[in-house]
C-alpha cells in the first residue's frame, strides 16, 4: 500500500516536472538559430537551470517550515519573507556573475572562443526571471497553505517547472538584448 | 546576524561548488554541440532529462536519511529489503519518466518538422534510459556511502547528502548523456 502511495506520489509530481522541462526544451528547438550563435552555450545552460531551481526550491522550502511553525501568518505582512526574497536575489546575482565568468573561461581556453557577453547573459537573464519567480513562489506558498495544502508536498514540482521554462525564457530574452 | 546574511552564508559554498561542477559538465554537452543541434529531440529533452535526474537524487537521498534515523538499515547490512525497495520505487519511475520525454520530445520535434525515424527514436529511448538507470543505480551507491559514513561522523545526512548526490547526478548525468550522444549519433 504504502510502495502504491510513494510510487503515485512521485510518479505524477515527477510528470509534471517533466512537462515543464520538455516546454523549455521546446522553447530551446524554436529558437535553434539564435542559441547557435551564442559560443559556450551548453556549458552555461546546465548550470542556469539547475541555479533556478535551487535558489527557488529553497525558498519554497523555507517558506513552508516558516508557515507551519507559525512564524509566517497568511494574509499578514512579514519582515521574514521580504528579507527571504532579498537573500534569493542577491544569492542568485552572485552566482549567475560566476557562472558567466566560468562559462566564459571555459570556452576560451578549452573551445578556443571569445565571447566576453556569455558572462553578462546569466546576470541579465537572472535578474530578468527573479522579478517574476520569486514573487510567484512567495504567493503560491502561502495561497496554498492558506487552501489547506501542505507547500512542502507540492512546491517542489511546480518551482522546478515554472523556474526551468522561465529560466529559458529570460535567457532568450537576455541573449536577443545583448546580441 | 539579521535572515537574510544567515541565509547566504550558509547557501553561498554549496551553491558555488553546484555551479562549478555543472560548468564542468557543461564542456561535456559543448563538445557534441553540433550533434545536439541537428538531432532536435535531443534540444527539447535536454531540460527535462537534467532536472529528472537531480529530482531522483534528491527523492532517493531523502528516502535513504529517513530509513537511516528510522534504524531501518543496520550496521552490518547496508543493502536490506527496504532500501533494495527504494531503489526498485526510483528505477521504476526513472524507467517511464525516460519514455515520456523521449516520446513527447520526439512528437513535438516531428510537429516542428524534423524527419524521425522508427530507429532515430529507439536511439533517443536507449540513450534516455540508459543515462537514467545508471545514474539512478549511482546515486544509490553515493547516498549509501556517503550517507553511511556522515552518520558515523554524527553529521546531519540531510543537509549533505541531497547537494552531494544531485551534484554528481548532474555532471554524472552530462557526461554519460554526451558520450552516448557521440556513439550512437
Amino acid at each position: 500500500m504504502k510502495f502504491d502511495r510513494d510510487f503515485s506520489e512521485i510518479l505524477s509530481s515527477e510528470l509534471v516536472a517533466n512537462t515543464g522541462g520538455i516546454i523549455s526544451g521546446t522553447l530551446l528547438a524554436i529558437f535553434t538559430d539564435k542559441l547557435y550563435l551564442i559560443p559556450g552555450l551548453f556549458i552555461l545552460l546546465p548550470g542556469f537551470l539547475q541555479l533556478k531551481g535551487a535558489i527557488a526550491g529553497t525558498l519554497a522550502a523555507r517558506l513552508g517550515t516558516e508557515l507551519h511553525i507559525g512564524r509566517i501568518k497568511p494574509g499578514k505582512k512579514s519582515r521574514l519573507i521580504a528579507e527571504n526574497k532579498a537573500a534569493s536575489f542577491i544569492l542568485i546575482f552572485f552566482i549567475s556573475l560566476i557562472l558567466g565568468v566560468m562559462s566564459y573561461l571555459l570556452t576560451f581556453f578549452i573551445f578556443d572562443e571569445n565571447y566576453p557577453a556569455i558572462m553578462l547573459i546569466p546576470v541579465v537573464a537572472s535578474i530578468i526571471s527573479s522579478i517574476v519567480l520569486f514573487p510567484i513562489t512567495t504567493k503560491l506558498a502561502i495561497w496554498l497553505y492558506k487552501n489547506h495544502h501542505d507547500p512542502d508536498n507540492v512546491m517542489g514540482p511546480y518551482v522546478t517547472s515554472l523556474g526551468d521554462i522561465e529560466s529559458i525564457l529570460s535567457l532568450l530574452i537576455a541573449m536577443l538584448v545583448m546580441t | 546576524m539579521n535572515l537574510e546574511t544567515k541565509i547566504i552564508k550558509e547557501s553561498l559554498g554549496i551553491l558555488i561548488l553546484a555551479s562549478i561542477i555543472s560548468a564542468l559538465g557543461g564542456i561535456a554537452l559543448q563538445s557534441v554541440e553540433e550533434k545536439i543541434f541537428l538531432a532536435l529531440p535531443l534540444l527539447i529533452i535536454f531540460p527535462a532529462l537534467n532536472g529528472m535526474v537531480g529530482n531522483f537524487g534528491t527523492v532517493f537521498a531523502s528516502k535513504y536519511t529517513t530509513l537511516l534515523y528510522e534504524n531501518k538499515i543496520s550496521k552490518k547490512n547496508l543493502w536490506n529489503k527496504a532500501l533494495k525497495k527504494d531503489y526498485l520505487l526510483t528505477l521504476k519511475i526513472s524507467l517511464i519518466s525516460s519514455f515520456y520525454i523521449s516520446t513527447l520530445s520526439s512528437i513535438i520535434a516531428l510537429l516542428k518538422g524534423f524527419e524521425l525515424s522508427p530507429l532515430f527514436y529507439l536511439k533517443i529511448l536507449i540513450i534516455t534510459t540508459t543515462t537514467t538507470i545508471f545514474l539512478v543505480s549511482l546515486i544509490a551507491i553515493i547516498s549509501v556511502s556517503a550517507g553511511k559514513y556522515f552518520y558515523k561522523k554524527k553529521e546531519d545526512p540531510d543537509n549533505l547528502l541531497i547537494p552531494i548526490t544531485t551534484s554528481i547526478a548532474d555532471l554524472g548525468s552530462m557526461i554519460i548523456f554526451s558520450l552516448l550522444i557521440f556513439l550512437f549519433l
